[in-house]
């Protein structure tokens, strides 16, 4: 038989749980934790733009989120590319579609938890 | 009490486990238990869209659709241009939003099963809209298409506008928010059209009326210009001093595209937003309106500098509304979320900070769009 604290536990818990679907439910807004962790995040957020092998780092990240997060797929590559730009810049998501002469993007993970934040 | 001793003495008898009162702790974590099964649910139908109204069913004869007919609400939802999330469907079908617009997907079919879901049943079809322009391609998972700055004719334009209106009319997309037709673009490098100021004019307008031709209405961005050059990355939005050359490819598409969409930008000079983004300035938009009779569309709202800009989003949608823009676009996810803007511009309708006119307008010009005659 479970001990009186394990229900204690198992009861804050859950009244720690429906507070949170509360507080959803009415719209009460905490900052977005992808918004969080870029804030906490040190450094700077990098978005990239590249086109036919040309690389060129785009200074409007609203801008360049707006396009990265529309392409079909951003994957997080094996290993941050330290050379796109030269050992500048570290770059952790590549966000493409298909794989012909389109526009590619390549993020950091700030500006990558940026990006998602914003249109949550 | 009685009955309590003898229910245990009877058990005791049949040699049956005795049965003991729930404690305290226990009784509080089924009622929480409960809780959460109750709240899980609401917070999914609200994810869902599911909690959204349904609006009425919109009188349609011949073709013909009485202003009157449509309720506040239904008539600035058909202002509004959504992402097109399958997810998403039912709340947007409900919602009657006017535009569902397309990112990237797999499968050129994925694409078309799309658009017939969304489509299926529709009185008022929603306008489907994607970014096929300069070298931005949502099908170039299967498709591809020669990218802006390599057209170097204007034969060459006219060609890419007829492949891809033909493509995007056999998919069932109505609008492409193309061609761009800043005179550069000094950040992606390959969005504008080549060339001069007569160049991309050129370009530009044999691609329009060959997209056109196809059934898909263009869309000349971003005016008034020079929003594609690289910007100052301290300020949150852009600022550009703005010369007649810049302006001069919209004059010359305001009488053929269907379609102009409205920078961010904080534009001075041949173009003054009086220190406001260009998108929420009724005094540019209202000039443009002189000379051009089409669908005037926001860019997307969601730009954190656009938010920034206005000390609450109640104040920007309000804003993005009364400059006068007859399209909005707002790729927000939470169909929540729209509809409350919808509430929030309803309101602003009937404490008349806009115009109800304005609103009447705008949405004549959307059905008159979609083919329907308006009363």
């Amino acid at each position: 038989m479970p001990s009186s604290r394990f229900w204690v536990i198992m009861d804050v818990s859950l009244a720690l749980v429906v507070l949170i679907l509360a507080f959803n439910l009415v719209g009460l807004k905490l900052p977005s934790f992808g918004l969080a962790l870029n804030l906490l995040e040190k450094g700077e957020a990098h978005c990239a733009a590249s086109w036919k092998g040309e690389v060129n780092i785009v200074k409007d990240l609203d801008l360049c989120c707006f396009e990265a997060l529309q392409q079909l797929s951003c994957t997080k590559m094996a290993l941050p590319d330290a050379n796109l730009l030269g050992n500048q810049n570290t770059f952790d998501w590549h966000c493409q579609t298909g794989s012909g002469k389109v526009l590619q993007f390549y993020l950091n993970n700030k500006a990558y938890r940026y990006c998602r934040s914003l249109w949550r | 009490m009685n009955t309590r001793a003898n229910q245990k003495r009877t058990m005791k008898k049949k040699g049956l486990p005795e049965k003991k009162p729930l404690t305290h702790y226990k009784r509080i974590f089924f009622i929480l238990l409960v809780l959460v099964l109750m709240l899980s649910y609401l917070n999914l139908a609200k994810a869902k869209g599911w909690l959204v109204p349904e609006q009425p069913e919109i009188k349609i004869s011949d073709r013909t659709i009485s202003l009157d007919s449509l309720s506040l609400e239904q008539k600035i939802a058909q202002m509004l241009i959504v992402h097109g999330g399958i997810s998403n469907l039912k709340a947007w079908q409900n919602l009657q939003v006017g535009g569902v617009h397309f990112f990237a997907m797999e499968k050129e079919e994925l694409f078309t099963e799309t658009i017939t879901q969304f489509q299926e049943g529709r009185k008022i079809p929603f306008f489907v809209t994607v970014d096929l322009e300069g070298c931005l391609n949502p099908f170039a998972n299967f498709k591809e298409f020669p990218s802006a700055i390599e057209i170097t004719t204007e034969e060459a334009a006219r060609e890419k506008g007829q492949n891809e209106g033909k493509y995007l009319s056999s998919l069932g997309v109505t609008v492409n928010f193309a061609p761009v037709a800043d005179l550069k673009d000094e950040i992606w490098k390959c969005r504008a059209f080549s060339g001069d100021g007569a160049g991309v004019i050129k370009a530009t307008s044999a691609y329009v009326n060959s997209l056109q031709q196809e059934g898909v209405i263009a869309t000349a961005k971003h005016y008034p210009g020079k929003t594609l050059v690289i910007s100052d990355p301290h300020t949150q939005i852009v600022s550009a001093e703005i010369d007649a050359a810049d302006v001069e490819p919209f004059s010359a598409l305001s009488h053929e595209a269907q379609g102009i969409m409205i920078s961010h930008i904080i534009a001075s000079g041949k173009v003054d937003s009086g220190g406001l983004p260009t998108v929420t300035s009724a005094k540019v938009i209202g000039a443009l309106k002189e000379e051009y009779e089409g669908l005037i569309i926001s860019d997307e709202i969601n730009m954190l500098g656009l938010k920034k800009f206005y000390p609450t989003l109640d104040e920007m949608y309000v804003a993005v509304f009364k400059a006068g823009n007859d399209l909005i676009l707002n790729f927000n996810d939470d169909p929540n979320e729209i509809y409350r803007m919808i509430q929030i511009v309803k309101k602003a309708v009937e404490s008349e900070v806009i115009r109800e006119e304005q609103i009447d307008t705008s949405v004549r010009k959307i059905l008159q769009a979609k083919g329907f005659k308006v009363q």
